[in-house]
């Protein structure tokens, strides 16, 4: 880089160097509010999408719990009941395979209204 | 990811060399003006954010007219997206050209130059362009009548251009025609690079904001459909797509 310098011409910045500084300024300036503006949106815009997921999320936790509810007739959170702790352990298990990540429940409802009485 | 963004990165990284080299060409290959001086460098960033900010209203007439012919909105957001990127570059233009009014003939600006004068008027005709938009709640017809506007005001732009270049009497230097113009090789080759750079910047500039407008869009489409209308916020008023 220093080599580059050396080559290049000296500019003349005592007398017009103000002058090209400033429209240069400007238009990095320029560019520069009209960056933030867009990293502004941007941000609200993923705050949004952060908010989506979260309520999607909710919403799939509820229909989950209510259609376990369904299936077992006992409340998910319910503490005196424990959950998969009864008689009925067996069909539950047939019915919901708890997966790995995410707790990827796999509830077979209309298996469960079939065989739920067995 | 939509067929727009696509090479978003590569053309990100293309404006980017095509700038550091546009400036160590203007400030480190092209020679001193005999006449100005150091203060011609302006010209190298003046000129083209002036001529790039035209071609990008030619362009806004141009997606208008695809616009109406498909009634597609995406050829909206191109229009809106490309007279909007043009207002940016040209208040960013005009600024620059005042600064080198200043230093080379003694004024911010000169009424009597017509250059500078129907530059001024094509930038306060497409400023009208958002309120225009704004005034408009319906989004169908917003699309169609900003479509109208882009199109009869992208024709003004090269019908304005020639006039002036036809008009007798000039204080704006000329030094680009369809000969080739008087600059020496240097001079031409620091322009034309600083011209591709600018070019550069406006799609990829463009492209960024019809990706974050998009992105919005889908955004309130994907909370619509999962948690319904309720969940959603009106637009209310807005002179933007949506």
């Amino acid at each position: 880089m220093s080599a580059l310098f050396a080559e290049a011409p000296a500019l003349p910045l005592h007398t017009a160097g103000p002058y090209v500084a400033a429209a240069y300024i400007v238009f990095v300036l320029i560019l520069l509010i009209y960056v933030g503006i867009m990293a502004t949106r941007l941000t609200r815009n993923q705050r949004e999408l952060a908010e989506l997921r979260r309520q999607v999320e909710e919403r799939e936790h509820l229909a989950t719990k209510s259609d376990l509810t369904r299936v077992t007739g006992r409340e998910l959170d319910d503490p005196a009941t424990p959950f998969l702790s009864t008689e009925n352990d067996n069909e539950i298990h047939s019915h919901v395979g708890v997966g790995g990540e995410g707790a990827a429940v796999d509830v077979d409802i209309a298996a469960a209204g079939e065989g739920g009485e067995q | 990811m939509s067929t727009h963004v696509r090479h978003l990165r590569g053309l990100t990284i293309a404006t980017a060399a095509t700038m550091t080299a546009a400036l160590a060409l203007v400030f480190f290959y092209a020679p001193l003006d005999a006449e100005q001086g150091f203060v011609q460098k302006i010209f190298y960033l003046h000129v083209p954010l002036a001529i790039v900010s035209l071609v990008g209203y030619c362009l806004g007439g141009v997606f208008g007219i695809a616009y109406l012919r498909t009634g597609k909105r995406v050829w909206d957001m191109r229009s809106y997206c490309a007279i909007h990127m043009s207002l940016i570059f040209s208040v960013a233009g005009i600024i620059a050209g005042s600064i080198w009014a200043k230093a080379s003939w003694g004024h911010w600006w000169v009424w009597s130059e017509p250059t500078l004068v129907s530059y001024l008027i094509v930038i306060l005709l497409f400023c009208t362009y958002q309120p225009l938009r704004f005034s408009i709640e319906d989004p169908e017809r917003q699309a169609r009548y900003a479509a109208v506007f882009a199109v009869v005001c992208g024709a003004f732009v090269p019908v304005n251009f020639i006039v002036v270049r036809l008009s007798v009497e000039y204080v704006h230097p000329r030094v680009l025609n369809l000969e080739g113009g008087n600059l020496p090789g240097s001079m031409k080759l620091a322009f034309y690079t600083s011209l591709l750079a600018f070019g550069l910047l406006f799609a990829t500039l463009m492209k960024y904001e019809m990706l974050a407008k998009e992105t919005r869009i889908e955004t309130r489409r994907l909370r619509r459909s999962l948690l319904g209308d309720d969940a959603v916020r009106p637009f209310g008023r807005t002179a933007a797509p949506s």
